[in-house]
């Protein structure tokens, strides 16, 4: 019988020295989902990432993958998964075919079926007429689809995909992020780390947002953008507001910035039913040009949850 | 087999990612061999002898050009000078010092080794004038050939420097191509895979014996066009090799899993390929050098190689001082290496992080 989740983290810790990289981690991912891993730089994604994967031995904690425990079963869990990492690990000097022949030799069961597989998928990410070039003479879009061809040439369950666009266009990024989501309704099992809010709230069916080393959020984009208790509100004024901070005092506000000289950016708790109290606010002593009242976004989401610090 | 036969194929596609370190490794054995046995040896000297105004000048120029050479070039070319001024390396001139004949061969600035050769040039060619002359003192020379033909010296060299580029080849390309997959990253596709690490070793393995013996090949090809000397079976020979292929895929992958960078698994390989050649009896066989340097060079295994390679270039004589301890010691070098590159891949690649 399948197993009902994919993968099963269960209080995991992993430390570097003093370093307490994944903290007393617990999620799970269900068959068929997009899973996301967020966080800052240094949060421990990519920790998490290689302790699922086995890469690295966890000191607290167990972690299964398909049913199979990662440390004990690791040959049955590795033929079922794939894993694309943020440096794409081709073979530079070979073509593209070469690259899903060596692949195949080392990963595929069925090496009977390895032929039609990789035309197919060569065709799905749009390589079939540069199969025999060089992957040194590919965008960084077209070597992570190749990439992407290659963590699914086995047919595994499970994908992992270490940022999946970092340096890759926009036309590259839409189609990477087409292709997953068509894996996806295949019935894979992908879990993405990403910087990128856009593509975590395109992508993920859930996600959880990594902290040092802990999980501080977990849930589907749009009840993580839910829960937040403010909304944002974007205004342009003549002559700009001075003292904000004065004028606003009424309201609940915080994060208080300035984007343009005559633009004022803040979060508001229930902006929607004070904004025409707040147009009239504004009103009494400037021109309003603009205003703008949103939902926060995953940025948001992401910022109130880790800060506005810089992270080294 | 369908696997291995994949995993062979892309290992010879590797060719692709480092073709000047194949080059080097492949070749750089028979470009030497050519250079020092063609353009550096000279069998024939040339002599300087002073115009003959005598007899017994005249008897003495026909001497020197009736020394023979075993190898086939002339010994001696004698260049006709008009006096034997200064600034000669060497010259020869005939004269009666005390009414007997006298050979007066003068030296400019040579290396003592120059001076030898040319010294037993001149001895030559004074045995062929003179030896009869005199009678019951002359010196006669019995022969008890080891061999029933000579053979030239630029053979033995030659074959020893057949380990050196089957150990090359297998060693330099092994240890870069393996620092390789750790420096671009796509060592992680060998830490994820289901395959036997066994399998894969056994693929790498099979790939550089074949190119290594692509080498032998071709240095063997180039040792028989130079001298003309062909060993009596090739079979034994690439038999005789492949055991030392093995020990140097081995250290190759070794020093490439152990560095984890090309460039000093590339030193490593060439390093160890050259200590190996001067070492194991590149230049003479072991047991013509002192004992010391004979025990030291038994422990490489270039030495029981070229042990074993030596009747079939020498008309079946064997020189090991012990035939089966030779073999031995090559299966124990092999096997033991086999069981040290298992465990380090095991290490270095496989293992968990703790």
């Amino acid at each position: 019988m399948a197993h009902e989740n994919a993968i099963e983290v269960r209080s995991v810790t992993r430390n570097f020295g003093n370093l307490v990289a994944v903290d007393n981690l617990s999620f799970n991912v269900g068959r068929g989902e997009i899973f996301g891993l967020l966080g800052p730089n240094g949060a421990g994604k990519t920790t998490a990432i290689n302790l699922i994967l086995g890469l690295l031995k966890a000191h607290q904690g167990d972690i299964r993958v398909l049913g199979f425990d990662i440390n004990s079963q690791t040959r049955q869990v590795y033929h079922q998964i794939g894993y694309v990492p943020q440096e794409t690990n081709l073979y530079q000097d070979l073509s593209a075919i070469d690259n899903l022949w060596h692949h195949a030799a080392l990963y595929c069961k069925d090496l009977r079926v390895v032929k039609d597989r990789m035309e197919e998928l060569l065709d799905f990410t749009n390589l079939w007429q540069r199969r025999k070039d060089p992957v040194k003479t590919f965008s960084g879009g077209m070597k992570r689809r190749l990439a992407l061809a290659r963590a699914l040439l086995h047919d595994p369950e499970v994908i992992f995909f270490d940022e999946p666009t970092l340096g890759v266009d926009v036309q590259g990024r839409f189609a990477l992020w087409e292709h997953i989501q068509q894996q996806r309704e295949e019935g894979k099992t992908f879990v993405i780390s990403t910087n990128n809010m856009v593509e975590a709230d395109t992508l993920c069916d859930r996600l959880t947002i990594l902290d040092h080393g802990q999980a501080i959020a977990l849930d589907t984009p749009e009840n993580l953008k839910a829960d937040m208790q403010y909304d944002v509100v974007s205004i342009h004024t003549s002559p700009p507001i001075d003292d904000p901070e004065v004028l606003l005092s009424k309201y609940t506000v915080q994060n208080i910035t300035r984007p343009q000289p005559d633009g004022l950016r803040f979060e508001m708790q229930s902006a929607n039913t004070n904004t025409a109290e707040l147009i009239k606010t504004i009103s009494n002593n400037h021109q309003l040009d603009s205003i703008l009242v949103a939902r926060p976004s995953l940025d948001d989401v992401f910022l109130f949850h880790t800060g506005r610090a810089l992270r080294e | 087999m369908k696997r291995f036969s994949l995993l062979l194929q892309s290992e010879f596609k590797q060719f692709l990612t480092a073709p000047v370190v194949h080059l080097i490794a492949i070749i750089q054995p028979t470009l030497m061999y050519i250079l020092m046995s063609v353009i550096m040896v000279v069998p024939t000297f040339e002599m300087r002898i002073v115009n003959p105004s005598s007899e017994i000048g005249n008897d003495f120029l026909a001497a020197v050009e009736e020394v023979g050479s075993p190898i086939g070039p002339d010994y001696i070319e004698p260049v006709l000078v008009d006096d034997a001024a200064p600034g000669y390396r060497q010259v020869v001139e005939i004269l009666e010092i005390g009414e007997k004949p006298t050979a007066l061969q003068r030296y400019g600035y040579i290396d003592s080794n120059l001076v030898k050769n040319l010294r037993n040039r001149l001895t030559a060619s004074l045995l062929v004038l003179w030896n009869i002359e005199l009678g019951d003192q002359g010196i006669t020379i019995q022969e008890y050939p080891w061999l029933p033909n000579d053979i030239p010296y630029t053979v033995y060299f030659g074959m020893a420097m057949i380990p050196l580029a089957a150990y090359l080849a297998a060693a330099m390309i092994g240890g870069y191509l393996m620092a390789q997959e750790f420096e671009s990253g796509t060592i992680l596709t060998y830490r994820l895979c289901p395959t036997s690490p066994l399998l894969i070793l056994a693929a790498k393995i099979t790939r550089l014996l074949i190119t290594a013996l692509a080498a032998v090949v071709i240095l063997y090809g180039t040792l028989g066009l130079i001298t003309g000397v062909w060993s009596s079976s090739f079979l034994a020979l690439l038999i005789i090799l492949t055991p030392l292929i093995l020990i140097a895929s081995c250290i190759g992958l070794i020093a490439g899993m152990v560095t984890r960078s090309a460039l000093p698994s590339f030193l490593i390989a060439l390093a160890s390929a050259f200590a190996f050649w001067l070492i194991g009896s590149g230049f003479g066989l072991a047991a013509g050098f002192s004992p010391v340097f004979e025990k030291i060079s038994r422990l490489i295994p270039n030495t029981p190689v070229i042990e074993m390679l030596f009747p079939y270039f020498y008309f079946g004589r064997q020189v090991a001082a012990h035939p089966l301890g030779a073999k031995l010691q090559l299966a124990g070098y092999t096997i033991t290496l086999s069981l040290v590159v298992i465990l380090v891949y095991r290490a270095r690649v496989l293992s968990k992080e703790r």
